[in-house]
């Protein structure tokens, strides 16, 4: 059994960087609170997600209790939230996201991992699209969008030119939606296409967030020198342009390649899975990464107005306590996927311990 | 030891067996987002500043950095033609004046403040955060404009949403005496409760009583008169589930709590201040809270001005500028003639023996309503809205201290002290 030191490091200190960045933020003290909370949580998954266990779990009846579950949620979400800044919550400002996302992966992973004729994947299509239908309905879209692409890149993983189709759907759909955009999606396009053309309305936070990245250069004005006022909500969406603005492009590359990093180590992990022939568990980790990949590539690129904003947070880096710590949970059930219990020996037969 | 998961036959059409290298592929690009994004961010620090509409709003409202770049700065004239007092920091007036400038590029604007009341009220919001609003109702000219502290970004007069709190409740009455509504409810100090599952609405004083330990036996039975002098909140809150969402959405619908208001209008940007959020598609049992200012209800200083200058033009609401050049121009009939006049009468009561006794300035008639909103999270914001005098208004005044507390503590001084000031500037000679 050998320990990913490189995933453990990584996430560490994209953890601890967040947590600093958001204690500037604020002006206040760090909180250790989410990092310990978040580092129990990771060593838990680790333990919990270690070799085989996912593969068990989701062979059988897991899926559709996880699925149940992630529908519940949403269902609850309709009938009980509250909607509060245009996001809809439960009560007590419990955004569940995060759990369905998890549930979502784990889900779809044991569906197309033991899909074998058409019936089955047109099983996993119906009951992915009651799960899309929830969040669209309660106007997630940010969520929708990247729980979209992650389906998408795990077809790809599961079969290439099925994944190639889905992408394309995807592609098309997103070119549709542009060209008729409805209700407060309307806004978000058009501010994406000209920023310019209503600054200080619509305009004036992707204004503000990229007048932050352009002061902040190529190296940043320096921790604690950039001028935090001038970003709006630096703490949760905008936080990557908080960070340009302190330590700039340099910076951003930094947080980014470790991000690259952990997504490396995710899918090494997954290989490993499949070599061991434990399908759903390779999906899983795949799942996972391309969650968090899809997350982290969302977030940015809708601060740089190179897509329409989305509203989904920055994974570690951005505020909330509950991301936070789940965040860290899944990066901890990468790393427990990655424990390499029976590899191959070179001659095929399995070596036992 | 743990047998070894048992591998699936494998099918021959829809195989789900992943290879390695597809992992490879799904890194491969995560790496090419990454790269595209970072290129994207090179772009922008290259681009950026050649592009000439960015980098005129980056000069005017961007970061230091950038503005130490090109230090350009429009100019702009008061109401009598006094060169205006600007901050290199983008304060909410550094915003307005941008807006002018970015208009006509070059050449002064004359915009309708006055300095002197503006430096006054700056003065009296130094140390504070939160926003100032004095406008004069019958032709609507904003005649101070602050929000405060200077160096922040966030426009907290004209962008800045809050929960209008009791300040609220002269939108409230006013709204029901157009509708022909004037009940007379009982108000018990255990308060009112809008369903069987919903927290209590109580009165300040119930609470107090009961911090002290002491027996408030609630205001009985009383009018809109008294419930707005001791602003009742268990009375406006029977009042608004009796107005119902029909009632209450047409009256938001006629006063367009939720249409943004342009301020200053030019060629180029026009100066927009953020709509209301007023919560559609309510149950009445959901509008107890709303009604009392509280709930998913958030308005700006500049709205809460607004409803108060409607109450001092007998309902007649002419929209707010800060152009000196532009003519009164009526936004809406907001109420009903009759009913803003009980609603200035109840106002004035407020003043002279309710909670805005502080605020009585002998030979002004002020008529004004305290405003204390609960915000969750430390002290709550303290509001102060008024008008002078009542039989001729010249002038509103909206003041928002945020987490100032009490709003006859924290917000009715500074709204006071602008008061005695204008009286000084003769804006209430006839």
């Amino acid at each position: 059994m050998k320990i990913d030191f490189q995933l453990i490091l990584a996430v560490g200190a994209l953890a601890v960087f967040g947590t600093v960045l958001q204690a500037r933020v604020a002006g206040e003290a760090p909180s250790l609170a989410p990092l310990v909370l978040g580092a129990c949580a990771f060593a838990a998954c680790a333990c919990a997600c270690a070799g085989d266990r996912v593969e068990r779990l989701l062979r059988g009846r897991g899926a559709w209790i996880v699925w149940g579950l992630a529908v519940a949620v949403m269902g609850a979400l309709l009938v009980f939230g509250r909607r509060y800044r245009g996001g809809l919550y439960l009560p007590g400002r419990i955004n569940p996201s995060e759990l369905v996302k998890i549930c979502t992966v784990a889900c779809v992973a044991a569906w197309l991992g033991a899909a074998k004729d058409l019936r089955d994947w047109m099983r996993v299509g119906a009951a992915g699209a009651v799960l899309a239908g929830a969040i669209a309905c309660a106007g997630d879209f940010g969520l929708l969008a990247q729980l979209v692409f992650t389906g998408a890149a795990m077809l790809f993983v599961v079969s290439w030119w099925q994944g190639l189709l889905a992408f394309g759907a995807l592609v098309g759909g997103f070119c549709l939606v542009s060209l008729h955009p409805v209700g407060h999606l309307a806004t978000r396009f058009a501010v994406w296409r000209d920023p310019l053309a209503d600054m200080t309305g619509a305009g004036w936070q992707t204004l503000q967030g990229l007048a932050a990245i352009v002061g902040g250069g190529v190296t940043g004005s320096g921790f604690k020198m950039g001028d935090m006022d001038a970003v709006p909500i630096a703490a949760s969406d905008f936080v990557y342009a908080a960070l340009a603005k302190d330590f700039g492009l340099v910076g951003c590359a930094v947080v980014l390649a470790l991000w690259l990093l952990v997504f490396v180590r995710g899918l090494k992990a997954a290989a490993v899975r499949a070599r061991a022939g434990e399908t759903c568990g390779a999906l899983f980790a795949a799942g996972l990464v391309s969650s968090l990949g899809v997350q982290t590539l969302l977030n940015v690129a809708g601060v740089l107005n190179a897509l329409p904003m989305t509203g989904i947070t920055l994974p570690l880096v951005s505020h909330g306590g509950s991301s936070f710590v789940v965040t860290l949970a899944m990066c901890g059930a990468l790393l427990g996927l990655g424990f390499d219990t029976c590899p191959p020996s070179p001659a095929g037969s399995p070596r036992r311990r | 030891m743990r047998p070894r998961a048992k591998k699936d036959p494998p099918a021959k059409k829809f195989r789900t067996s992943p290879g390695a290298w597809r992992f490879a592929a799904l890194g491969g690009a995560l790496l090419v987002g990454v790269v595209a994004l970072l290129v994207v961010h090179g772009r922008w620090l290259v681009q950026g500043p050649k592009d000439a509409r960015f980098m005129r709003f980056l000069r005017r409202y961007g970061t230091r950095n950038a503005s130490e770049v090109i230090p350009d700065h429009g100019a702009a004239v008061d109401r009598n033609g006094a060169a205006l007092d600007i901050a290199p920091e983008g304060s909410v007036f550094q915003r307005v004046l941008d807006a002018c400038a970015l208009g006509a590029e070059g050449g002064a604007v004359r915009l309708s403040i006055d300095a002197d009341l503006q430096t006054t009220a700056e003065t009296l919001m130094k140390r504070k955060m939160g926003a100032v609003v004095a406008l004069e109702p019958t032709t609507g000219k904003i005649r101070a404009l602050v929000s405060a502290p200077r160096a922040a970004y966030l426009d907290r007069a004209l962008g800045g949403l809050y929960p209008p709190g009791s300040t609220f409740k002269v939108f409230m009455a006013a709204a029901a005496l157009s509708n022909g509504l004037e009940p007379i409810y009982n108000c018990p100090a255990s308060g009112y409760r809008s369903g069987p599952s919903t927290p209590a609405i109580c009165d300040v004083e119930a609470r107090q009583a009961a911090r002290k330990g002491r027996v408030w036996k609630g205001f009985g039975r009383i009018g809109m008169g008294e419930a707005l002098m001791h602003s009742s909140n268990v009375y406006f809150a029977q009042l608004g589930v009796a107005m119902g969402p029909e009632t209450f959405g047409h009256a938001v619908e006629v006063a367009r709590l939720r249409d943004p208001v342009t301020v200053l209008s030019s060629a180029d940007v026009p100066l927009v201040s953020a709509g209301g959020g007023v919560p559609d598609g309510l149950r009445a049992a959901q509008l107890a809270p709303v009604a009392i200012g509280q709930g998913a209800l958030q308005l700006t200083p500049l709205a809460v001005a607004m409803v108060t200058a409607a109450v001092a033009d007998d309902g007649l609401l002419l929209a707010p500028t800060l152009d000196e050049k532009a003519r009164p121009e009526l936004r809406a009939q907001a109420f009903d003639f009759a009913a803003a006049g009980r609603v200035k009468t109840m106002m004035r009561a407020v003043v002279r023996s309710g909670t805005g006794r502080a605020c009585d300035i002998a030979g002004l008639d002020v008529c004004g309503k305290t405003g204390t909103a609960e915000t969750g999270r430390g002290k709550d914001h303290a509001w102060f809205t008024c008008f002078a005098p009542q039989k001729q208004p010249r002038l509103v005044v909206t003041v928002l201290v945020e987490h100032g507390g009490f709003g006859a503590e924290a917000a009715l001084p500074v709204a006071r002290a602008l008061l005695l000031k204008a009286r000084e500037l003769r804006y209430f000679d006839s």
